[in-house]
């Protein structure tokens, strides 16, 4: 039925198509500022150490599988689903700054690289770790399947949208639904929408696009090997308007593997109005499908799923065998002397990175950002490693806007941009009383951060950083709750264990002194025995 | 704090600043002074320079008082803002005492007693105003009138201005000649009078065609605001739409009979008010539902308490009847929205 309705829906509306796709509430036109495209992109050269923090996507620390002075290879786990970017040898086991907003110290494993090793290891023969390789890929049965996914999970595949999100973990539920035939108890709207994002997620970004102008054939091939996975109904990749380079190669390559294979589902291609920020993932979901989806949800529970376009390239080339070792990241920014994508080993450092593409001046005279301008955050430690959620690095002559923070006047500006149809006044409002439940009920976690709101107040407050702030807050009190919640619960079978200890002794002192109770007649008895037998015994002497 | 921070002066391509969407309004009043004074007279100039140099020599003060920078909230033009709106509102002939009175009010009891800018649940123009009303009620319904505007000069209009203090009218016969009430106080009095307000009656005995123009300006003022996105339509057009369709059904079905739809609307400080008075943001609902929501209600408001209350127009009253409701109307239309 909710299919036939989106048939008429699109049929009569001409929405959700590819000439029309949906709109989105809010939004910003910001002039799109690539740089470097024009160059190709080059592997940068492995640095003498790489630093690899043994941090999952929870936050959670991974015990390392690797001990001090041991050769690794590259593919090689360090930690469970976590391969070795390069051959070398592990040197340490230590507390390193890791990239990330808020400073953190984590254990990272630092490795040596062995620049001098150019015979290629092909992974999955590695002593410690055996990935499996995959013959009958196209044979689309439960272990296959299953297969698939394990072998996702052993190349450390993770989202390349900036979330880092587990891809296996994504793809999970969809792929044994499939294999189940029990698509529709999982849920209700039956639409598997896949949608690949190749909208950049902020406009001076270009990493997605670079690698569009130069796999998008290899792309191509990841989608449709995800798409005969899940066994979506649609398989949509979406393409800001901006980048027209980009969506000629994709239409190419489309084009060129309809020509090979024969498929009721083709890969659709959407051209998308290039608007900020239509590269987040529930937007870029709004856009394509019309369906809002709550923070208290997952897009999967709509029959969504939306991978990266880089993801997309990363699946194939898990299935050539290659685990996730690197990205490419932008290098751009007003004040970067030489902006260029390149391709970058995850664990190498900021500093590697800019001063072997020629961008050392940049080091000492401008503030770097890890990310861009809105989404990113300004870095002072030059010596963090990138990682999968690293997308761009850029460089600016200023560090902060300058102007001072005015009172709201409720102007309702950051209201007509916000994408996910918050109030942020209100919210601003609430958290700066430190309402913080009162900022949750209005949708706080609905807030996917992207500094719409910042870029048109005219009172130049820092919205998004009042949000994070009041997420970090809820967070923090949730904790607190659940702590007290547990420390209640511990009370209480607490008292109700000295309760019941208390109840068993008094059971017992009274059953102890119902036994007394009972006693003294016995003992009566005893000393009458007792007297009678030694009369007994004095009458028998007397006898005697 | 959080470390993150969006860098907006990198993605800006111009920056928004309170000051310039202040400006922006000063701008959008230009018509409608200009066409008050053709009509009336120096006085709603002299009101205007006098009840903003006051103010802004109040906000210093306060801002001294309250430790606050004056490079922050003192150049940011809310209160010329503020007490140009008060000085439009306000008839040409008040005196200026009475003006000072209200200015007093606007920074101080309209502003100031919640904190400052953007705290203010009220709009401060519209508390003085009402202050005014009540406390000088002669002086507030006096106005020039129009057709004999050539006769005043900047001179008799200053004299008047600064001797009338404490005096009725009847002191100055020179005066009472050449003013005359609006068109709605002159409506106010027949309906007091239990006279049958017939449309001609209203059309005839009071010249309309002023008024019409001031409104007209406004209006212009108005449409350059919404242009440059300095407000939004929902408030202006609901107030308006609401305002036209109550007075149409009303003088269509209504026992007593009420002025013709055009003539309600381009009377008082309707276009005014919908425009530069209901849209000021800080009082105003925040959702586009509920801007809605609020317009219609300052529309409704101040119909009722024009045809039906004891006050000539009912705007002032409308828009702060209203802007205690703006919590509210925002809650609920964030409740219902959530499914």
């Amino acid at each position: 039925m909710s299919k036939l309705l989106k048939k008429i829906e699109r049929v009569v509306f001409n929405r959700g198509n590819n000439e029309a796709p949906f709109k989105f509430h809010g939004g910003l036109e910001l002039a799109p500022n690539k740089l470097g495209l024009d160059k190709s992109i080059q592997t940068i050269p492995l640095p003498n150490e790489l630093v690899i923090p043994l941090l999952n996507y929870h936050k959670q620390l991974l015990e390392p599988v690797v001990s001090i002075g041991d050769h690794v290879q590259k593919g090689q786990w360090l930690a469970h689903n976590l391969p070795c970017p390069a051959n070398g040898t592990v040197r340490c086991l230590e507390e390193r700054e890791v990239m990330q907003a808020q400073p953190l110290l984590t254990q990272c494993i630092v490795i040596d690289v062995i620049v001098s090793s150019k015979t290629a290891i092909p992974s999955g023969t590695s002593p410690t770790n055996n990935c499996n390789t995959i013959s009958g890929y196209n044979d689309n049965d439960n272990s296959t399947n299953n297969l698939w996914l394990e072998t996702l999970q052993q190349h450390g595949l993770t989202g390349l949208g900036g979330a880092a999100f587990p891809t296996a973990a994504k793809l999970q539920t969809w792929v044994n639904a499939n294999n189940a035939n029990t698509k529709k108890a999982v849920n209700t709207s039956q639409l598997a929408t896949l949608i690949i994002n190749a909208a950049e997620c902020e406009p001076s970004i270009a990493c997605d696009e670079a690698l569009m102008q130069a796999h998008a054939d290899e792309i191509v091939k990841g989608i449709e090997l995800l798409k005969n996975r899940v066994q979506c109904e649609r398989c949509v990749i979406a393409i800001e308007d901006s980048k027209p380079r980009a969506i000629a190669k994709i239409k190419l390559a489309l084009e060129k593997q309809l020509t090979t294979t024969k498929t009721d589902t083709p890969i659709e291609l959407l051209t998308i109005p290039t608007r900020y920020p239509s590269g987040a993932e529930s937007v870029l979901i709004k856009i394509v499908t019309g369906q809002s989806i709550p923070k208290s949800k997952l897009p999967i529970d709509f029959g969504v799923v939306c991978l990266n376009v880089g993801t997309a390239y990363a699946v194939w080339q898990s299935y050539q065998g290659e685990p996730l070792t690197s990205r490419i990241i932008s290098l751009t920014g007003p004040a970067m002397p030489n902006p260029c994508n390149v391709r970058v080993s995850f664990g190498t450092s900021i500093e590697h990175v800019l001063k072997s593409t020629g961008n050392e001046s940049a080091l000492k005279n401008y503030t770097i950002r890890a990310g861009g301008p809105l989404t990113g955050f300004p870095v002072r430690n030059m010596q963090l490693p990138v990682s999968s959620k690293t997308n761009c690095i850029s460089a600016h002559t200023s560090n902060a806007s300058a102007t001072v923070a005015q009172p709201c006047i409720r102007c309702n500006a950051c209201v007509d941009v916000c994408p996910e149809y918050l109030l942020p006044q209100q919210l601003h409002w609430h958290i700066s009383a430190a309402n913080w439940q009162q900022s949750r009920a209005q949708n706080l976690f609905d807030c996917i951060e992207c500094g719409c709101c910042d870029v048109v107040c005219p009172s130049n407050i820092e919205l998004s950083n009042y949000f994070r702030y009041a997420k970090a807050q809820l967070l923090e009190l949730d904790w607190q709750e659940e702590q007290a919640k547990i420390a209640q619960i511990r009370y209480e079978n607490r008292n109700k264990r000295l309760e019941r200890l208390k109840a068993e002794r008094e059971k017992e002192i009274a059953f102890r002194k119902s036994k007394l109770a009972t006693k003294p007649a016995q003992g009566e008895n005893n000393i009458a025995d007792a007297i009678a037998r030694a009369k007994a015994r004095q009458r028998n002497k007397k006898k005697s | 704090m959080s470390h993150v921070s969006v860098n907006t002066a990198l993605v800006r391509s111009e920056s928004p600043s309170v000051q310039r969407v202040m400006l922006q309004v000063l701008v959008a009043l230009l018509p409608g002074i200009v066409a008050l004074y053709w009509l009336t007279g120096p006085g709603v100039l002299l009101n205007v320079v006098f009840a903003c140099f006051f103010a802004v020599i109040l906000e210093c003060m306060v801002l001294v008082v309250r430790k606050k920078s004056l490079h922050g909230e003192g150049t940011d033009l809310s209160i010329v803002v503020a007490a140009s709106l008060l000085a439009l509102s306000v008839p040409p002939t008040l005196p200026f005492m009475h003006l000072l009175f209200g200015v007093l009010v606007l920074v101080l009891l309209g502003k100031h007693v919640f904190g400052g800018l953007g705290q203010n649940p009220f709009n401060p123009a519209m508390v003085a105003y009402a202050a005014l009303f009540i406390s000088f009620p002669q002086s507030m319904t006096l106005w020039f009138n129009p057709t004999e505007l050539t006769s005043v000069s900047l001179l008799d209009t200053l004299k008047f201005k600064t001797e009338v203090v404490g005096q009725t009218l009847s002191h100055y016969p020179a005066w009472d000649a050449i003013t005359k009430a609006t068109p709605l106080e002159h409506l106010r009095t027949l309906k007091l009078n239990q006279e049958t307000i017939s449309v001609e009656l209203a059309n005839h005995t009071v010249s309309q065609a002023p008024w019409i123009i001031v409104s007209a300006c406004f209006f212009i003022g108005g449409v350059y605001l919404l242009w440059r996105k300095v407000i939004q339509w929902q408030i202006p057009v609901t107030v308006i739409a609401s305002f036209a369709i109550v007075s149409l059904v009303w003088a269509t079905f209504g026992t007593n009979s009420i002025p013709n739809i055009g003539y309600s609307l381009f009377s008082g400080a309707l276009i005014f008010g919908a425009f530069f008075i209901a849209t000021d943001p800080v009082t105003a609902a925040s959702s586009t539902a509920g801007r809605i929501v609020y317009g219609t209600g300052i529309g409704l408001l101040a119909f009722i308490i024009r045809y039906f209350g004891g006050y000539p127009d009912g705007f002032a009253f409308a828009v702060l009847l209203m802007n205690l409701c703006v919590p509210t109307i925002d809650y609920a239309v964030l409740k219902l929205s959530q499914p």
